[in-house]
C-alpha cells in the first residue's frame, strides 16, 4: 500500500527566510515605481480629452506622480490607450509599446480601447476590437468617456496592482 | 531706431504682464479637487451604464416589459433581452404603446405590449460597446430603464464589463430593504429610547 | 601624511560638490513642478510624501531601476558617453562659485572664464547625444542645440564682460568686493541692460522654456535625448538644473552683489539670491511658450548682439569719463 512505501513520503516544507531580506528593497522599489508613472503623450480619440482633463488643475494627476507626460515612449512607464484605435493606427501603437523600457505598464481607457466600443459592429473593417488583441492591458477603466477621476482610480489600481495596497481612501460616491 | 525701443520695450512689458500673471495665479485660491478625500458636486448628474428600474408593486423585480425596443434601438447592440412569460398573477389587460423615434424624417413605426404578459429572463448589458447615447432609455415605453451613477467603473478583466442588469437589480432592491430596515429600526431604537435627544436631527 | 592633505581635501571636496548637485537636483525637481502647478492654480505633487516632498526622489530610484535601451546600430561610445560629459564640468563650474568666505573657495583670477568655457562643454555632449543616438529627432535636436548655445554664448560673454569692466577683475570674489552692500551699488542696477542681457542669454543657454527648442516635444519628440532611457535621461536632467544653478549663480555674483547684502553680509546672501534667479527662470518656463526658432536667432543676431556690444562701449566711455574725471 501507498501508505507504508516509506519511499513515497512526500516533501516536507523546508523553507527558511533568508538573513538578507531583499524582499524589502523591492518592494521599495516598487512603491517607487507606483508613485512616479509617467505616462506617454499619446491620445488617439475623444477619450485623450478627458485624459487631458485629468492632467488639468481641476483633478491634476500631479499630485500622485502622474503629470510628467513624456513624449518619448522610452522616458514612461505608463501606456493610456485613450480613445480607438484603427487598423493603421495599430502597428504604430504596437510599436510605440514596444520602445517603452521595462517595466511598463498599460491602461486602456474608454470603451473604444476595451472592445472596440461604438464601433464595434459586425462587418466593420477597420477598428480594432479591443486593444488587448495588441498589447497586454493592466487596467480597463470603461466609459465613453470614462470621467477624469475614473482615470485617476484606474491610476490607483496601476498602483494597486503593483504595490498590493489601496493608498489612497475611497470615494464615497460612483463606485456603484 | 525708436522703432526698436519700442519693440524691446513691448517685448519686455509682456514678458513682465505674463509674470505678472502666473505669479498672482499662485497665490489664487486653486481650483483642484482633491479627488480622493473629495468628490465634485454634482455627480448625481453623471450619466453611466443603464440600470434597470425595479417595478412599483416589487423593487426587486424589473418593470420591463421584454418588448425588445432598447435592442433594436441600440446602434452598437450591446443589449441582450432574453424574455420568458412572465408569473400568470401579474398579467393585466392593459397595453402601452412602444413607438420607435427614429429619426425626424423617419415615420414612427409603434405597436402596443400587453403589461405583464412576458418579462426578461435575461437582460445583459456589453457596457464595453456603449456609448452612453440614450437611445435605450428613450425609447422604452415602460419607463424601465435608467442612467446609473456608476462613474469609476473599472477591472483588470474586461469580461466585467459584461452585466447581467437582473442580477443588479434584485442586489440593488436587496441593498435598498436592508438599509430600509436599519433606518427602521434605528428609529423605533431613537423613539423608545430618547425622542428628545436627537430633537436637531429630523430626516428630510 | 602632509602630502595626503591636499588630495583629502579635494576628494571631499570633490564629494561635497556632487552631493550638493544631487541634492539640489532633487529639491529643484520638486521646486520646479510645485511651482508649475501653482501657476496653473494646481497644487502639483501633494501625495506623495508630506507636501509631495518624496515625489522626486520616487523619480529618481525609478528612474535607476529603469531598462536601460540602447538603440541598435546606434555608437556606443557616444550615446553613453554623452550623459556623462553633460554632467563631468559640473564639479569644476561649481570651485569658482563664491559658495563660501573667501578663505574656504578656490580662488581662481579667472574663475568666471572657467566658469563659461566649461558650460560651453554642455552643448558638445547635447551634440554627441544626437550624433550617437541614430535617430533623426536627436540629430535635429542636436543641430539646434549647437546653433543655439554658439550664438548665445556671445551675448553672455559681453554681458558678463560688461560687469567685468566696471569691477576690473575676472574673480568672482573681486567682482563681488567691487560691488557695495547696497542695491543701488550693484552693478545690474548701475547697467540693467547688462543684467537682462545675460539673464536671457543665460535662459537659452541652459537649454530651459521660451528657449527649450534642442527638446521642443511638439516638433522632436523630446530633442536630442529621444532615446534616453532610464538613468541616462536622469543625467542629462540633473545636468540641466546643476546649470541652471551655475549660471545664476554667475548672475548673483556678477550683478546682484554677491555676498553683500545690507545686513550681515555673508554667503547666505549669495545663496538667497541665487535661487531667487532661479525662481525667475523656472517661473518664466511656466509663463511664456516656445519661442520659433528663427525667432530664437533673430533675437539673439539682430537684437541682443548689438545691445551687448553697444552696452559694452559705453559702459567703457563711461568709466573712462569717471577716471578722467
Ligand atoms: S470610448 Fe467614446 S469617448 Fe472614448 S474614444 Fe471611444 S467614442 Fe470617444
Ligand atoms: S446608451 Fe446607447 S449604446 Fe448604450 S446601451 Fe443604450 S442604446 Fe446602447
Ligand atoms: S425597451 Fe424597456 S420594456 Fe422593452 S425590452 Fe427594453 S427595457 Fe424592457
Amino acid at each position: 500500500m501507498a501508505q507504508t512505501d516509506r519511499r513515497l513520503t512526500p516533501a516536507r516544507e523546508q523553507y527558511a527566510p533568508p538573513v538578507v531580506r531583499t524582499d524589502v528593497l523591492e518592494q521599495i522599489q516598487d512603491l517607487c515605481r507606483a508613485m512616479s508613472l509617467w505616462p506617454m503623450t499619446f491620445g488617439l480619440a475623444c477619450c485623450a480629452i478627458e485624459m487631458m482633463a485629468a492632467g488639468m488643475a481641476r483633478f491634476d494627476m500631479a499630485r500622485f506622480g502622474a503629470e510628467v507626460f513624456r513624449p518619448s515612449p522610452r522616458q514612461s512607464d505608463l501606456m493610456i490607450v485613450a480613445g480607438t484605435v484603427n487598423r493603421k493606427m495599430a502597428p504604430a501603437l504596437v510599436r510605440l509599446y514596444e520602445q517603452m523600457p521595462a517595466p511598463k505598464w498599460v491602461i486602456a481607457m474608454g470603451n473604444c480601447a476595451i472592445s472596440g466600443g461604438p464601433f464595434r459592429s459586425p462587418g466593420q473593417y477597420n477598428v480594432v476590437e479591443g486593444v488587448d488583441k495588441l498589447i497586454p492591458v493592466d487596467i480597463y477603466v470603461s466609459g465613453c468617456p470614462p470621467r477624469p477621476e475614473a482615470l485617476l482610480e484606474g491610476l490607483f489600481a496601476l498602483q494597486e496592482k503593483i504595490t498590493g495596497r489601496r493608498w489612497w481612501p475611497n470615494p464615497t460616491e460612483g463606485m456603484r | 531706431m525708436f522703432g526698436a525701443i519700442t519693440k524691446a520695450y513691448g517685448a519686455l512689458k509682456s514678458i513682465a504682464v505674463g509674470l505678472g500673471i502666473t505669479g498672482r495665479a499662485v497665490f489664487q485660491e486653486q481650483s483642484t479637487v482633491i479627488y480622493p478625500m473629495a468628490e465634485v458636486k454634482n455627480l448625481g448628474h453623471y450619466r453611466g451604464h443603464i440600470e434597470l428600474v425595479g417595478s412599483d408593486a416589487d423593487p426587486a423585480r424589473p418593470r420591463c416589459v421584454a418588448c425588445g425596443q432598447c435592442m433594436d434601438m441600440c446602434p452598437s447592440g450591446c443589449i441582450t433581452v432574453e424574455t420568458a412569460m412572465a408569473p400568470a398573477e401579474l398579467k393585466t389587460n392593459a397595453f402601452i404603446r412602444a413607438e420607435s423615434i427614429m429619426g425626424q424624417l423617419t415615420p414612427a413605426a409603434h405597436f402596443d405590449v400587453m403589461i405583464g404578459e412576458r418579462e426578461p429572463k435575461r437582460f445583459v448589458l456589453d457596457y464595453s460597446a456603449c456609448s452612453l447615447c440614450g437611445q435605450c432609455v428613450r425609447n422604452c415605453p415602460a419607463g424601465a430603464l435608467r442612467f446609473s451613477t456608476h462613474a469609476y467603473f473599472l477591472s483588470r478583466d474586461r469580461a466585467d464589463f459584461v452585466l447581467d442588469l437582473k442580477e443588479r437589480l434584485a442586489g440593488q432592491a436587496e441593498q435598498a430593504r436592508q438599509a430600509e430596515q436599519a433606518r427602521q429600526a434605528e428609529q423605533a431604537r431613537q423613539a423608545s429610547g430618547s425622542p428628545q435627544a436627537e430633537g436637531g436631527r429630523t430626516h428630510e | 601624511m602632509s602630502l595626503d592633505t591636499p588630495l583629502l581635501s579635494l576628494l571631499l571636496g570633490l564629494a561635497a560638490i556632487l552631493a550638493f548637485a544631487g541634492a539640489n537636483g532633487i529639491v529643484l525637481v520638486w521646486v520646479e513642478r510645485k511651482v508649475a502647478g501653482r501657476c496653473q492654480r494646481r497644487p502639483g505633487p501633494l501625495h506623495v510624501g508630506p507636501y509631495g516632498l518624496l515625489q522626486p526622489l520616487a523619480d529618481a530610484l525609478k528612474l535607476i531601476s529603469k531598462q536601460l535601451i540602447t538603440p541598435r546600430r546606434s555608437d556606443r561610445l557616444l550615446y553613453w558617453g554623452a550623459p556623462l560629459l553633460s554632467f563631468m564640468p559640473v564639479p569644476i563650474c561649481f570651485l569658482p562659485l563664491p559658495f563660501l568666505p573667501e578663505m574656504a573657495t578656490v580662488r581662481l583670477n579667472l574663475g568666471l572664464i572657467l566658469i563659461l568655457s566649461f558650460i560651453g562643454l554642455n552643448s558638445i555632449s547635447l551634440c554627441l547625444a544626437g550624433l550617437g543616438s541614430n535617430n533623426k529627432w536627436s540629430l535635429l535636436g542636436a543641430a539646434r542645440a549647437i546653433a543655439q548655445t554658439v550664438s548665445f554664448e556671445i551675448p553672455l560673454l559681453l554681458a558678463a564682460l560688461t560687469a567685468v569692466f566696471m569691477a576690473g577683475s575676472m574673480d568672482l570674489h573681486e567682482v563681488m568686493a567691487a560691488q557695495g552692500p547696497w542695491p543701488w551699488q550693484w552693478f545690474g542696477f548701475m547697467n540693467p541692460l547688462a543684467l537682462l542681457l545675460f539673464l536671457i542669454s543665460a535662459v537659452a543657454e541652459t537649454n530651459r522654456a521660451p528657449f527649450d527648442l534642442p527638446e521642443a516635444e511638439s516638433e522632436l519628440t523630446a530633442g536630442f535625448h529621444t532615446e534616453y532611457s532610464g538613468m541616462g535621461f536622469g543625467i542629462f536632467f540633473l545636468a540641466e538644473y546643476a546649470y541652471i544653478l551655475i549660471i545664476c549663480g554667475v548672475a548673483a555674483a556678477l550683478f546682484l552683489g554677491g555676498q553683500q547684502g545690507p545686513v550681515a553680509p555673508g554667503p547666505w546672501w549669495f545663496l538667497a539670491k541665487m535661487y531667487a534667479l532661479v525662481l525667475l527662470v523656472i517661473q518664466l518656463r511656466w509663463t511664456l511658450p516656445r519661442v520659433r526658432f528663427d525667432q530664437l536667432l533673430n533675437l539673439c543676431w539682430r537684437w541682443m548682439t548689438p545691445a551687448a556690444l553697444l552696452n559694452i562701449l559705453a559702459t567703457m566711455l563711461v568709466m573712462l569719463a569717471l577716471k578722467g574725471a
